[in-house]
């Protein structure tokens, strides 16, 4: 113990220059905006390229779980397709033509790196610019919703998750849209909560939780979750709902995102009229 | 350093901290040329001075200064490099009967050749590295050289020319 006393005595001299250095560089890096640009873009590359090769193994190990959940989905789409549907009315028949385009199209993207400790919660896929991802673009797993991407760069891409404090969603319940919106309150990662919506609905535990157009994120009946309890709100009008998120987010790892071909076209139209939020 | 030395550096500082905020930062010479005159007074600190003493001096400078040109950290990290350069330097090449006579180098108590070529250099690398903080990355690398090569020439004239003129006659009681 004194040898340490005197170790420090003696080099005290060391010790205040890099307590000193340890403050000019924390003093450059986070009050001057070209450096901490600077800084955070060299360590977000960094970071990918580490994250991308420890996903890698990560998910070697994640194949069984991944490929039970890639089946479900596969049956989910089975039994959508036309094949599955017998024309009952033999007056009417399927065209196929050219008034219809392909509005929403699915990217699929590995999830590198997830966090759902915190209030505001984001992940990073290994999809970028370069693959055609663009900020505000819906991230689906295969078993509901996932997030919003915030931010891209050439490799790589952010999302918001749904875990998180901002992330803000119109909800459609039992296939009727109702005026409310999902908000996560930070406490259970199993469950968000929907705000705003009146008492007079007839909403029951067990109804399912699906998205709507608004917002352009995503399209119709992509799944949120069930609803999980109903309780009147102390300040009347509204009802507390609490809402199972069909996705884990927890185990979060193969996803899709959801380019809107006409996402850019609508946002700029709405721009003026609608507070951009 | 005695009270009266004490004394003597703050007000020099004042005046010289006055001239580097008021004058020099605003004098656009051209887009190269930003020579920092205030390291003058880190360069003929005693030779001898408690190491603790100088990282906090050189702290406290480096904070005046940037506090004025809004670039938090970037002089105050280069000055206490700088200090800990002139210690490694003190400490090992110069011979301890020299170093224990505490002089504060100048024109009056170091020989001019010497004390010449130790401005230029100790100019020389404090530019160095405040302009490879400033850009902190290597890009624009051409650009950084020559804003090396111009500020740190202006500077050690200028501090050369500053100390030719005011202090060899006072150097004598130090």
């Amino acid at each position: 113990m004194q040898n340490l006393l005197q170790f420090l005595r003696t080099n005290f001299h060391y010790f205040l220059f890099l307590i000193l250095q340890g403050i000019s560089i924390f003093a450059l890096v986070r009050f001057n905006t070209y450096h901490q640009s600077v800084f955070f873009s060299t360590a977000s590359t960094v970071n990918g390229n580490i994250l991308t090769s420890r996903k890698n193994v990560i998910n070697y190990f994640l194949l069984k779980s991944e490929n039970q959940k890639l089946k479900e989905e596969n049956i989910l789409l089975r039994t959508r397709g036309t094949e599955n549907y017998i024309f009952i009315n033999s007056d009417t028949s399927v065209v196929r033509d050219s008034n219809r385009v392909v509005q929403y199209s699915y990217l699929p993207a590995k999830v590198i790196y997830n966090n759902i400790r915190k209030e505001k919660n984001y992940f990073t896929m290994d999809r970028g610019f370069k693959h055609g991802v663009a900020k505000d673009m819906g991230v689906i797993s295969p078993l509901g919703v996932a997030g919003i991407i915030v931010d891209v760069s050439e490799n790589f891409c952010v999302a918001m998750s749904i875990l998180n404090s901002n992330f803000v969603l119109t909800p459609k319940i039992n296939g009727r849209t109702h005026s409310g919106q999902v908000r996560w309150n930070g406490k259970n990662e199993d469950m968000v909560q929907l705000e705003k919506i009146s008492d007079q609905y007839p909403i029951k535990v067990g109804q399912e939780v699906t998205t709507t157009e608004y917002g352009h994120y995503f399209p119709e009946h992509i799944k949120i979750g069930n609803i999980e309890s109903v309780e009147q709100s102390d300040e009347g009008k509204y009802l507390e709902i609490e809402v199972d998120l069909a996705t884990d987010m927890s185990q979060l790892s193969e996803v899709y995102i959801i380019k809107n071909k006409f996402g850019k076209e609508l946002k700029t139209l709405e721009a003026p009229y609608i507070d951009a939020n | 350093m005695q009270t009266r030395d004490w004394i003597r550096f703050v007000l020099s500082a004042i005046v010289i901290l006055a001239i580097q905020v008021l004058v020099i930062n605003n004098l656009n010479l051209n887009q190269y040329m930003f020579p920092q005159l205030y390291i003058i007074l880190l360069l003929t600190l005693p030779i001898n001075l408690k190491h603790w003493i100088g990282y906090l001096l050189a702290f406290a400078l480096g904070f005046v200064i940037d506090s004025f040109s809004y670039t938090p950290g970037l002089q105050s990290f280069t000055a206490v490099f700088i200090m800990f350069l002139r210690y490694a330097y003190f400490n090992t090449v110069v011979d301890k009967e020299w170093l224990s006579t505490g002089i504060r180098p100048n024109f009056s108590t170091a020989d001019t050749g010497w004390f010449v070529i130790y401005v230029s250099i100790f100019t020389t690398v404090f530019h160095t590295i405040l302009f490879l903080m400033e850009n902190f990355s290597f890009s624009n690398f051409g650009s950084t050289l020559f804003k090396i090569a111009y500020s740190s020439s202006l500077a050690i004239f200028l501090i050369l020319l500053f100390l030719f003129t005011f202090n060899r006659e006072t150097a004598n009681d130090s």
